[in-house]
């Protein structure tokens, strides 16, 4: 438990004093909703629609860039000889930095979230619980493969090309729980003030199935799986 | 094994699979009838649905290798788990293309986004990102490492990927083998299709078998690149293309034995040109029956152009599984004579 927290410490301090990849990520995820705006100039019932799927758009984008640097440094300073060198066990390396890249990637998210709901004035109101809870076992899962295929990539000649195209496709279930969820309560949030107003009935609105259920449950499968292989990653 | 061995046994193999194969595409496309609600397209069938079983097996396969490489860390189970991986992309590949191409026809769209459709597309990108991967590894037990570790999550993932795309509604037909009611096959409809699974099957443990030969031949290549020893060059057989492509060749020759539709034979009426009595009630009739003659002769018009297309493209299809499955096979033996060369430079120079 300690080791775990001493990586974690370890990347967090060196991603506050140079602070790149964050500032990466952010830009690179509020670029994804310009430009969004810019190709379909939504109105409040399209951003219902597809405000959910844009979103975990900008998410994943901006995530893959920060996963992209989270082996970087240790590669380029030799300093991952060092890390294996060190007496402490390869799951609490892969425990420490996939914690690392869930700080990283939620830090990002708490900025791009609320500029979001801003920007396309979603009535979010009471529905902002759900919708954070949602949002972490979605960050949660996907920073969980993400980690782990960025080590993968972290040894081959195309780093940044081949994380996105090994990441997406494994985590494709989790996006497609996510985006549900998500969408659900964004046609809540937009539905409950014509509900009180009488224009809508309880009935127009969306389920999300078990949709959180299978998120719990996702993570969970692969933070074992991945936890367990991530050992061969790292191996000489 | 020994290279004469192999060689032996592998010519054994490939001659029954490609006289099995012969069969197979008389049995598909002449001897079972036409299907009662999809006319020849139908016959896609026999080739789409064993290209699908195959490629699931081989993302078993891969799982399985994966597996084994990590707890026995020995080059040979990487190299049967590359060669199922790049058989299931090949033969994946078949399954989407002639599905769009029976879709076009039976359902009158290319795509849609249905449960089998995606759930197969993101088993092909699965398939597509795992080869990437082995290409930008240079160091052969890194590759094999790395890309077992892939294999082994994409093998956890692809069930969930099946159960979450089930949530979409499905509108890819029942299985017909143990579907729902009414779906189930004829008497010689099922005895071709068991067939055709099985010469599938057949076809691609014989192609896996010619796969792994290619990367033992590439290992060897490597080692000898870092100066070790290695076995004098192997026994060539370029030759075994062309069982298949006679096999082509008969099949293409085969299909004008696809059963047409009857020539039209409801003449249109003849008009009476009893005029004279002009009694309007005939008249009406008159024009109520031409109408009728009219839009039946559009409907047989129709039938007959829906019927020409069904079978083009069921010609498409073929001409497509078998192209890919000819264009595989030539890639794999260029590939194969090209590291035998480099072998015998190698071995020859030292």
């Amino acid at each position: 438990m300690r080791n775990i927290w001493t990586i974690l410490w370890k990347d967090l301090r060196l991603e506050w004093r140079t602070k790149e990849s964050l500032s990466a990520m952010l830009v690179f995820g509020l670029l994804v909703i310009v430009i969004f705006n810019f190709s379909f100039n939504p109105s409040p019932a399209e951003v219902r629609q597809f405000g959910a799927g844009l979103l975990w758009i900008a998410y994943t984008f901006a995530g893959v860039l920060g996963l992209n640097r989270s082996f970087a440094a240790e590669r380029e300073n030799g300093c991952l000889q060092s890390l294996l060198m060190a007496p402490i066990d390869r799951s609490s390396l892969y425990l420490g930095k996939w914690i690392a890249n869930l700080v990283f990637m939620l830090a990002a998210e708490a900025v791009i979230l609320p500029l979001f709901l801003l920007m396309f004035n979603v009535p979010i109101g009471s529905h902002i619980g759900r919708l954070v809870l949602i949002t972490f076992l979605g960050t949660l899962g996907f920073t969980c493969l993400g980690t782990l295929f960025a080590g993968v990539s972290m040894n081959t000649r195309m780093r940044e090309v081949l994380l996105p195209v090994l990441l997406f496709p494994v985590s494709l279930p989790l996006l497609l729980w996510a985006v549900e969820s998500t969408g659900a309560i964004f046609q809540s949030a937009f539905l409950d003030p014509m509900i009180a107003h009488g224009q809508a009935t309880t009935a127009a609105r969306a389920s999300d199935g078990n949709a959180l259920k299978f998120l719990v449950a996702y993570d969970m499968i692969f933070g074992a799986v991945c936890t367990l292989v991530f050992g061969f990653v790292v191996e000489d | 094994m020994k290279s004469g061995q192999l060689s032996r046994v592998y010519w054994g193999a490939l001659i029954v699979v490609a006289l099995a194969m012969l069969v197979n595409i008389y049995l598909a496309l002449a001897w079972v009838q036409p299907d009662a609600k999809q006319g020849d397209v139908g016959r896609i069938f026999f080739f789409h649905v064993p290209g699908a079983w195959v490629g699931l097996l081989s993302f078993l396969l891969v799982s399985v290798a994966s597996i084994g490489y990590l707890i026995r860390r020995t080059q040979s189970w990487d190299r049967v788990a590359v060669s199922a991986a790049e058989l299931g992309v090949v033969f994946i590949t078949i399954t989407l293309i002639t599905g769009p191409i029976w879709a076009k026809v039976a359902w009158g769209i290319w795509w849609t986004w249905d449960a089998r459709l995606t759930s197969t597309l993101v088993l092909f990108l699965l398939f597509c990102g795992y080869l990437m991967l082995r290409r930008y590894i240079p160091e052969p037990s890194t590759r094999a490492k790395l890309s077992a570790v892939v294999g082994i999550v994409s093998a956890v993932d692809v069930p969930i990927v099946f159960f979450a795309i089930r949530w979409w509604r499905t509108q890819h037909p029942q299985p017909v083998i143990a579907g729902e009611e009414g779906s189930g096959l004829g008497e010689r409809e099922s005895i071709a299709f068991f067939y055709s699974f099985g010469v599938f099957t057949m076809l691609y443990l014989v192609l896996l078998l010619q796969r792994v030969h290619l990367a033992r031949l590439d290992d060897e290549v490597e080692v000898l690149k870092r100066g070790r020893t290695a076995n004098g060059p192997r026994a060539a057989h370029a030759a075994w293309l062309l069982p298949f492509a006679l096999a082509l060749g008969l099949g293409v020759g085969a299909t004008p034995a696809v059963a047409q539709e009857p020539a039209p034979n409801n003449g249109s009426p003849t008009e009476s040109q009893d005029v004279a009595q002009l009694r309007e009630q005939l008249e009406t009739e008159l024009r109520r029956a031409k109408t009728e003659a009219d839009s039946l002769e559009v409907d047989r018009a129709q039938l007959d152009e829906k019927n020409s297309r069904a079978i083009r493209h069921m010609m498409i299809a073929y001409a497509t599984v078998w192209g890919l499955i000819i264009l595989y096979l030539i890639s794999v033996s260029r590939r194969q004579s090209k590291l035998r060369r480099e072998i015998d430079e190698l071995s020859g120079g030292r």
